[in-house]
């Protein structure tokens, strides 16, 4: 038999006091991993979800619910479930809007896959073709930019999300301007992807913009490392080269 | 020399859960336990045998008087050096082998590792399960764990053995090969404390021998002293005819005596106790 | 051999032998078997993911799973190989004739510890094993099929996986010693187990106490909030994960931080056991 009863109280206020001695240790932790606004956050979202949501975000599983979200989605968006699947990707960005992927997927869900939906298989020509159909287009592709503009509060300097814009812009809104002025976001980006100067270097060169394309292409191309596959190097010099030859054809300029 | 136990009004009482009630298993129990001697603890269920050496070997706390082995409080831990036991019914870690369950049990003891190998070999062989010592715990049967267990009680070549039904479950023969082994241990100066029910082997072999009931402590004394009847001769007729035995016997009786058997078991005075506490309550 | 009239000294020879022989005991009662088929079973069902084609973002899904696994496998074996392992030498009355040996039960009780925690220890091992080689071996093939994510080189820092484990081995000695101080009380397995469970889950919510006891204007709830921030560890202080998983890094005081104040419930927890098992009548 156990008499431990006497002992109890005397442990909680040992317990107590352990505990408002490590407070400040507690805080200091919890202030290095960025924990403490971590929960004001997530208090803000709290009525968004459900209860059990809550309780495995709140309980330090965020990324783990929020993978489960995003691998649900997947069914809906093989049911072609439009309310579905947006509420997930919007959820799922509410969860956990750390990781891009979610952010870049969902607005390409959005942006390319819903308007399918909405007119069906058979009639995906009508979204560049006809007036409905463009207006489904453009409709879901303002879903996505939105959906992007919102991840700016967590990815503010991601070449990334700068590119999927500029793709929108340019394939769904057939605003080439505006998917230029993107791009060129996304080189000036922190660790922009080697593409996106070749990007804007075509974009500029469809906008009419070739001596501005030279001149751009020409700089990144002093950049440019000889031994990286990714840089293209080659690529990128034969295409000064081109365009040399064009503007020099067109009389604007001597090789 | 101090005794090697020595309990002075013992006295252990049990909550009863979920009431303010208390069970007293010990009731204000003396007796001493002379080193070199082999006393034995007797009592029927529930008279109280097992708390007391619970509380010997610090299992238990005492809830008034003393208890002392080798002149240190019995809730010292290091009390327990140099003491040995064997519980009644023995577990034992099921998945250690024989061997393992006495390397563990020595190097708690304080064995040496360098000895400890020639040590086990030893105690294996002196209780029988020298071809056993490698098999799983486990799978031993009732008798090879009371073996490993009196084996385990002397890894540490303690100079006080208590011994909880170290034949239960044993067959005859090898519960004689224990009372010879105890012999034996007491002839090396050990100290041996006995709990059993096979009186005869106490009677046997006991030096001192205490009888519980209900906790109290109903007689004790050697077993020459708890066995005779007093004020009482005995004559002992060997190779006489049945006249002549006869004519002594008749004798005897007009001179007023009574004729009977002389002396009684252990057994039956264990009997008599018995039946006056059950009558008791 | 110690004679009668020694005196015993507290052994850490003793707690080791008997932190081994728990070990040996988790070894041979299969739980290794069981938690290498979890392990493995962990490990495998991660290659699910390459059926979704998310490019390197895979490797985070990886990770995630992989971390989260740990974290919750890890903790409920804790509790369950703890209180297995402890309360069960009371259970099956192996530890009367262990305690009946010349030991301080205060030994026993950092021994059983010692053991439970180097078991749960081990399954985070293979856990981490399981878990650095599907991330090695994804990154490999995801390298090939999308180089542009990998212009700088391999993105996965394996030192950070192990440096996660290390965190989950601490969390999880603090859950150790808490279902050992509850055996030390309990009357059946079950009451420990439970009791662990629900430390557990409120110290994961710990830190939403701790937010609200300074929120709240209620006396009695401010009491209750109090009493769960400052009365229980918070075990949210030991959830790296989600920033090792997006590639950021740990400042290296963390480590020691964490050490320190695992250390201290440990010892607290370990501490009061002792008190508590020293009391308990067998």
């Amino acid at each position: 038999m156990n008499s431990n009863y006497s002992i109890i109280p005397f442990c909680i206020a040992i317990a107590l006091a352990i505990g408002w001695v490590v407070s400040p240790l507690d805080r200091s932790i919890s202030e290095a991993l960025g924990q403490r606004a971590e929960v004001e956050s997530l208090r803000q979202l709290d009525s968004q979800f459900g209860q059990g949501l809550s309780v495995a975000v709140l309980g330090g599983y965020r990324s783990v619910t929020a993978n489960m979200v995003w691998l649900s989605k997947n069914r809906n968006w093989e049911k072609r479930d439009l309310v579905g699947t947006f509420a997930k990707i919007g959820l799922v960005t509410s969860i956990d809007p750390r990781p891009e992927i979610f952010w870049l997927n969902g607005a390409r869900i959005i942006a390319n896959d819903m308007p399918a939906w909405v007119v069906g298989d058979r009639n995906t020509n009508q979204l560049a073709s006809t007036e409905e159909g463009r207006k489904v287009a453009h409709q879901y592709a303002k879903r996505a930019l939105l959906l992007l503009e919102k991840s700016r509060v967590h990815h503010s300097d991601n070449p990334d999300i700068y590119l999927e814009e500029a793709m929108i812009y340019w394939l769904k809104l057939d605003d080439l301007e505006r998917a230029a002025e993107r791009v060129l976001r996304a080189t000036q980006a922190m660790n922009p992807p080697y593409h996106a100067f070749r990007i804007y270097g075509e974009m500029l060169t469809r906008l009419g913009r070739k001596q501005e394309a030279l001149g751009f292409l020409e700089r990144h191309y002093k950049t440019l490392p000889d031994n990286s596959p990714e840089a293209m190097k080659i690529v990128v010099g034969d295409r000064i080269r081109a365009l040399r030859q064009e503007l020099a054809t067109s009389g604007e300029d001597e090789v | 020399m101090t005794p090697a136990i020595s309990i002075e009004g013992l006295i252990k009482d049990f909550r009863i859960p979920a009431s303010k009630a208390r069970l007293r298993a010990v009731d204000n129990l003396s007796l001493t336990v002379e080193r070199g001697s082999i006393y034995g603890l007797l009592g029927p269920n529930g008279s109280g045998k097992s708390t007391t050496i619970k509380v010997v070997l610090g299992l238990l706390k005492a809830s008034g008087g003393t208890c002392e082995v080798f002149g240190k409080s019995s809730e010292d831990a290091s009390a327990r050096i140099g003491v040995g036991y064997l519980p009644e019914a023995p577990y034992f870690q099921r998945f250690l082998t024989g061997r393992e369950l006495l390397e563990y049990f020595g190097c708690l003891s304080g064995l040496e590792r360098s000895g400890a190998s020639k040590r086990i070999d030893q105690l294996l062989e002196k209780v029988g399960l020298e071809d056993a010592g490698d098999r799983r715990v486990g799978s031993y049967s009732k008798g090879m764990l009371q073996r490993i267990g009196l084996a385990q009680a002397l890894i540490a070549d303690p100079e006080l053995l208590i011994l909880d039904e170290p034949t239960a479950g044993v067959d005859p023969i090898g519960a004689a090969d224990i009372a010879s082994l105890i012999i034996e241990l007491k002839a090396e100066g050990k100290t041996i404390l006995l709990c059993s029910h096979l009186l005869s082997q106490v009677e046997a072999i006991c030096d001192r021998v205490a009888i519980m009931g209900r906790g109290r402590l109903l007689r004790e004394g050697t077993v020459a002293s708890l066995t005779e009847n007093a004020g009482q001769d005995s004559i002992r007729v060997d190779g006489l005819s049945t006249e002549t035995r006869n004519s002594i016997e008749s004798l005897a009786k007009e001179r007023g005596a009574r004729v009977s058997t002389p002396s009684r078991s252990l057994e039956d005075l264990f009997l008599e106790l018995a039946r006056d506490e059950g009558d008791e309550s | 051999m110690k004679a009668p009239n020694d005196k015993l000294r507290w052994s850490l020879r003793r707690v080791r032998v008997i932190a081994g022989n728990t070990f040996r005991e988790a070894v041979r009662m299969k739980l290794f078997l069981a938690m290498t088929i979890l392990a493995i079973g962990a490990l495998a069902s991660s290659f699910l993911f390459q059926e979704f084609n998310f490019g390197s973002s895979e490797l985070k899904f990886i990770a995630d799973f992989g971390f989260g696994g740990m974290t919750v496998f890890g903790s409920a074996l804790a509790i369950i190989v703890t209180a297995q392992l402890f309360y069960g030498e009371i259970e099956h009355r192996t530890a009367l004739t262990l305690l009946a040996k010349p030991i301080y039960r205060s030994e026993f009780v950092l021994g059983k510890f010692l053991g439970a925690w180097a078991t749960v220890a081990c399954f985070l091992g293979m856990m981490t094993t399981c878990l650095i080689f599907a991330l090695w071996w994804r990154e490999t093939s995801i390298m090939v099929e999308y180089p542009d994510d990998f212009q700088d080189g391999r993105i996965v820092r394996y030192g950070a996986v192990i440096g996660f484990s290390a965190i989950q081995a601490l969390r999880i000695g603090i859950l150790c010693s808490v279902v050992v101080l509850f055996s030390t009380y309990a009357s059946s397995s079950l009451f420990a187990m439970v009791m662990g469970v629900l430390i557990w889950i409120v110290g994961q919510l710990q830190h939403i106490a701790t937010e609200a006891w300074i929120a709240v204007d209620n006396w009695l709830l401010k009491g209750v909030y109090a009493l769960a921030s400052f009365a229980l560890p918070n075990f949210h202080l030991f959830d790296v994960g989600d920033k090792l998983a997006l590639g950021e890094n740990l400042p290296g005081a963390i480590y020691g931080k964490l050490g320190f104040y695992s250390l201290l419930y440990v010892s607290f927890y370990l501490a009061v056991a002792s008190a508590s098992f020293n009391r308990r009548e067998l």
